[in-house]
């Protein structure tokens, strides 16, 4: 498309990035296509999971979690409706969108951006206004949106954020998701869509107060709620790559290793979120944040970036307190006794933390 | 020809396979696996009135002292021996149990408890926590995967499971076998699997397993099933058809060789004397009691799939999508009647979404997961279902039917027992027994009667009336109805004897309560019945509850029975620790909630929240220990410095915290002072007063400091404000009763002498007397000795 080539840009575009794995498994794939698809829904859901193929093409996993959810998710894009990923903050909606859509159309760039100020056009077409006056309303006049851009190349669309769009602009994709085609009553023709045309949709599911979906929508989609990470090990893991590779470019001062205290921080998140200790054997009152994954790494790279520059290059309890502290208490007054009585009953008494209970104490 | 059918116990696709093997082979005799003491009990299940689920009982005969042992063999309608004992009966093929009988297992399992008692050395331990487990449950060792023993035994199907590349053993059951009841003859592949999986588990068997409980007693069931085997050969059948759990299918093909060790084996075996009867069943406790554990999680599930099995004609496929439809129509008219959307359309898109799941998954017949995830992301919106909703379809809760013919119950003969040496009669007329809980027959016969009371029989009704005679008295109304008999016997799906029905249900109800009150309250009256296996359990649930509740009102009253059990140590065999580490957390929780719990109270709910801090403290007072004191005495501070805080709580905090010396004499001057000062409204300032005081006269009598504080403010108040605090105090003091009013009074006079109203009250005017005496008998309408006129004279005069 332009010459930019993908080591230079920030970010490459999924299908870019892993060109390779798409073209072996493309290659490798017997199974069954639906019409458009590039490869078939098992296929797409090993370049999720990853595995191994057969002539030895390492495929990275995309999705670490259930390899279940994955397969609900595909199955539905096979079907006629819509795919709705809810969940919190940083658990990989997007991510997993961006790749659904390189797998099955080649092309994740069909992307409408939900914001509060999202309007009807970017999601049916809108005019080129120099055109329109001056040889009156024709198809060359007409700018597509990229969902209109989907359905008449038979590839998925994506929707982020989609409880961001204010209400009645989501009431646009009622009809368009179910009729599956879209009108021009200027021009007095309809675009339908082509076989394979589906859409992917992200939303928060703490936004819910935001604009929160019709009943009518709603059912227009299969929902797949992605959950937190299922084992402390993998959370653990997930924050420290991740606090690495933003430490390094945020260009932070290096610092000792800090997996024992991410291993702390990520127990209590998880503690705090599900309400219970890891070992189960005691409940817990949940505070009202989310104290998502995505958190923790905030929280981490924050205590990293406090140790670096005020501390003495070494993370310790009274780093982590301050942010921590800050992450759970989102209600000063409703989070106050979950915090407290968690402080007392669990942090106090649990070996090896007395440092933690001390720098939080202190805190207030 | 032995046919040997390896099957799973209630698998529905193995319940079909086995009847179509069945049909095809048209045994001579069917042997079944299960205690061959039952025997006589098979020919029963033809009778109309028999429905499943129901459960084979084989208990030792309910005697005064011991407790009986006793194991349960439970069919649901798709179990797969329920249905061969069905076709046996119908075709009248001669059938039997082929089974360990249970009158040599009970023995067994009695004499190795005695034997690991004898040598109770540490590395027993174990086995006879085990073993004591297996009994105190009875149950019967049924599944042939279970996972007893620490683990030692390996589950053959998860073995074969991961060789497979299943993650779950008991999906990768389902998949293979359960749901591909049209796949033809599969037993003999059942049975060359598990020949490759048990030598492998057995090669992996160590020494110290080979000298355990569960594996001897393992060897003998298979040696006594290779006898049966043996016998029925012997005795001329030709076509033996065998149903057996399919991990012992390799153990029962070669009869020869085990011949010698069998008879050695089973040589001299111990007896007991033993009863089986049919008992009724739920499909709740087939979930519950089963040896499995996920396998049955859904007996619902499974009764919804025998549905279809069995109206699917033999060599038909099983049509997937008719079983999706059919769940998925269930599951939405549920969700209907809860209140919640669930169209019809969405139905067809959820079974779109299991069809192409199913592609994807590269399988016909969905499994419960698919169709719960089709379910949630549908129909639910990706968020989980309700479990209540779940519950109710995965249970589909049926209770099965005995005819009264067959009804002899051990729970029925443990009461009367009971009744009987605690000399109880049985009558329909009220009677009242009193019982003196100093004596120790009284005791256990108050115990039995909580108990029973606990299990919900409407029979004994305790006298809640103080009668003023100490604690130690309890009075009983006894009554007995006819639908009581009925009621135990509906009760005997608990257990056998009174106390372990009791614990059973116990346990139940605690798992669904959610009110921490009414668990305080079970809790009290565990500790009455003295049901002290049950207690552990409940107070582990009360400390899970409890994390959960916001209002440490209901935590303060769950509170006081646990306390008053530490201190006064009303039961015998539990764990204190538990108690007190449970209390500690109450304590800590309610010193943290309280604080919020006090901001913005009106008058009523201050002088409420006041009463519950003074239990409170009392509480702690009871428990006398310092943790306690000191959080106690951190709450009084806090409550203290709080803005905001009702006036009347505050002001009776300040005294306690003074009367306990949290607060020296200047301190606590200081902060009546600041109560009762100018800048305060005069509602907060009452109040404050009032809490301060209320119901302290004798205190402020005789306890010098707290007079001298109070009177040192009084005394250096400025003119104004006094005048205007004065009602104030006033209202205060009017809740002092009259002599203490007037000991007040004399204490603050110069010395002593301070009655200066008395002579005041001497001098009556008469005249003026008069008149008021004579205008209050002309209101009340008094004619008294016909002076009618004179009042009204008095009447007429102005003022």
């Amino acid at each position: 498309m332009n010459d930019i080539s993908t080591n230079q840009v920030l970010r490459a575009k999924a299908e870019h990035q892993y060109a390779h794995e798409l073209a072996a498994l493309k290659a490798q794939d017997q199974q069954p296509r639906p019409p458009q698809w590039q490869l078939s829904p098992q296929a797409v859901v090993d370049y999720l999971v990853g595995t191994t193929l057969p002539d030895g093409t390492e495929i990275s996993p995309k999705y670490i979690g259930n390899r279940r959810l994955m397969e609900i998710a595909v199955a539905t894009l096979a079907t006629d409706r819509s795919l709705l990923l809810l969940g919190v903050p940083g658990t990989a909606k997007s991510w997993v969108s961006e790749h659904l859509a390189a797998a099955i159309s080649g092309d994740s760039s069909l992307l409408v951006q939900g914001t509060a100020g999202t309007s009807e056009d970017s999601l049916r077409y809108s005019w080129n206004y120099a055109l329109l006056l001056a040889k009156g309303p024709s198809q060359e006049a007409l700018i597509q949106s990229p969902m209109l851009n989907a359905m008449q190349a038979g590839k998925i669309a994506r929707i982020e954020e989609l409880t961001r769009i204010p209400a009645d602009v989501q009431d646009t994709l009622i009809t368009l998701l179910s009729e599956k085609t879209l009108p021009v009553p200027e021009l007095g023709i309809d675009y339908q869509a082509v076989k394979g045309f589906n859409v992917i949709a992200t939303a928060n599911n703490r936004d819910k107060g935001v604009n929160d979906l019709s009943s009518a929508l709603k059912r227009r989609f299969n929902v797949v709620i992605l959950p937190p990470p299922a084992s402390v090990e993998d959370e653990v893991n997930i924050v420290q790559q991740r606090v690495a590779s933003l430490g390094k470019a945020l260009e932070l001062p290096p610092i000792q290793p800090v997996h024992e205290q991410i291993n702390r921080l990520v127990t209590v998140f998880r503690e705090l979120r599900d309400g219970k200790t890891l070992d189960g054997k005691q409940k817990l009152k949940t505070p009202s944040g989310t104290l998502s994954t995505a958190e923790a790494i905030s929280v981490m790279s924050h205590g990293w970036a406090m140790a670096a520059h005020f501390g003495d290059g070494q993370l310790n309890a009274h780093d982590l307190a301050a942010g921590l502290q800050g992450a759970v208490l989102k209600d000063p007054v409703q989070d106050q006794l979950p915090w407290k009585e968690y402080l007392e009953t669990v942090v106090k008494e649990r070996e090896g933390w007395q440092d933690l209970y001390q720098a939080c104490r202190e805190l207030g | 020809m032995i046919h040997l059918l390896g099957i799973r116990h209630h698998g529905p696709g193995s319940a079909r396979s086995v009847l179509a093997a069945l049909r095809r082979i048209q045994p001579d005799c069917i042997l079944i696996e299960g205690p061959s003491d039952a025997d006589a009990l098979i020919a029963h299940v033809a009778h109309a009135e028999l429905v499943p689920p129901v459960a084979l009982l084989i208990n030792t005969p309910i005697q005064k002292q011991e407790k009986p042992q006793a194991a349960f063999y439970p069919f649901a309608e798709f179990s797969p021996e329920w249905q061969a004992m069905r076709f046996a009966v119908a075709q009248q093929v001669p059938v039997s149990f082929m089974d360990l009988p249970c009158l040599h297992a009970f023995a067994i399992e009695t004499a190795w408890q005695e034997k690991a008692a004898a040598d109770s050395t540490v590395a027993d331990e174990q086995l006879l926590a085990d073993i004591a487990e297996d009994a105190a449950v009875a149950q019967p060792e049924q599944a042939c995967h279970q996972q007893a023993g620490n683990g030692r035994l390996m589950d053959p199907i998860q073995l074969l499971a991961e060789q497979a590349g299943y993650q779950d053993g008991e999906r990768f059951w389902e998949h293979l076998v359960e749901q591909q009841p049209h796949a033809g003859d599969v037993f003999p592949l059942i049975a060359d699997a598990m020949q490759g999986v048990r030598s492998y588990i057995e090669d992996q068997y160590d020494e110290a397993y080979r000298q355990s409980f569960e594996y001897y007693r393992e060897q003998l069931r298979e040696a006594s099933m290779r006898k049966v085997l043996r016998q029925m050969e012997k005795a001329g059948y030709q076509n033996i058809a065998v149903i057996c759990g399919a991990w012992h299918v390799p153990a029962l093909t070669d009869l020869k060789a085990s011949l010698k060790a069998d008879t050695a084996l089973l040589k001299g075996l111990p007896k007991l004397k033993t009863e089986a009867a049919w008992v009724a069943w739920t499909h709740g406790r087939l979930n519950r009691m089963s040896g499995y554990g996920a396998g049955i999680e859904a007996a619902g599930w499974y009764a919804h799939l025998w549905k279809h099995y069995a109206a699917t004609p033999e060599g038909q496929a099983i049509d997937g999508q008719k079983i999706s439809i059919d769940w998925l129509s269930r599951f939405a008219r549920l969700l209907r009647e809860q209140g919640q959307d669930a169209s019809s359309a969405q139905l067809i898109d959820a079974v779109q979404l299991i069809q192409a799941l199913l592609s994807l998954r590269g399988r016909h017949v969905p499994d419960l997961d698919d169709l719960q995830e089709a379910i949630v992301s549908v129909l639910h919106h990706g968020y989980e279902l309700p479990q209540p909703v779940l519950a109710q379809l995965l249970v589909d809760e049926r209770l099965g039917q005995v005819p009264d013919s067959l009804q002899t119950l051990p729970i029925q003969q443990d009461f009367l027992q009971h009744c009987k040496s605690f000399r109880l009669k049985l009558e329909a007329p009220h009677r009242e027994i009193e019982l003196d809980l100093r004596v120790a027959f009284d005791l256990a016969k108050s115990q039995f009667l909580h108990r029973l009371k606990l299990l919900g029989l409407q029979w004994a009704q305790l006298d809640t009336r103080q009668k003023g005679r100490g604690s130690y008295r309890e009075t009983w109304t006894l009554s007995w109805q006819p639908e009581n008999a009925l009621y135990l016997n509906e009760m005997s799906v608990w257990g056998n004897s009174i106390y372990a029905a009791t614990q059973a249900y116990l346990y139940e109800r605690q798992q669904q309560t959610t009110q921490v009150a009414e668990l305080a309250e079970t809790i009290e009256q565990i500790l009455l019945s003295a049901l002290d296996d049950s207690l552990h359990s409940a107070l582990q649930k009360l400390d899970e509850l409890s994390s959960q509740q916001h209002d440490p009102i209901v935590l303060i009253n769950a509170l006081s029975p646990l306390a008053n059990a530490l201190r006064y140590g009303s039961v015998r065999a539990f764990d204190p620790e538990l108690l007190q580490q449970i209390i500690r957390r109450f304590a800590l929780r309610i010193c943290l909630a309280l604080p919020l719990q006090c901001q913005n109270l009106n008058d009523d709910v201050a002088q409420e929240r006041v009463k519950q801090l003074s239990r409170f403290y009392q509480l702690i007072d009871l428990l006398d220990t310092e943790d306690f004191r000191l959080e106690w005495q951190k709450l009084l501070l806090k409550l203290l410095d709080m803005q905001g805080l009702h006036g009347y709580v505050q002001g009776w905090c300040c005294r306690l915290a003074h009367e306990q010396h949290v607060l020296d004499d200047a301190g606590a001057r200081t902060r009546f002072a600041h109560a009762l000062s100018l800048g305060q409204l005069p509602e907060h300032s009452a109040a404050w007063f009032e809490g301060f005081m209320t119901g302290q006269a004798l205190l402020l009598l005789h306890d010098d400091s707290l007079w001298q504080l109070v009177d040192g403010w009084l005394m250096q108040l400025p003119a104004q404000q006094f005048t205007e605090l004065l009602p104030l105090l006033r209202r205060t003091t009017a809740s002092f009763s009259g002599p203490e009013r007037q000991q007040l009074a004399q204490k603050s006079g110069p010395d002593g002498e301070g009655a200066v109203t008395a002579p005041a009250l001497q001098e009556v005017d008469e005249v003026r007397g008069n008149h008021m005496l004579q205008a209050l008998q002309h209101w009340m309408g008094l004619a008294l000795n016909g002076q009618q006129p004179a009042v009204l004279t008095v009447e007429e005069q102005p003022g």
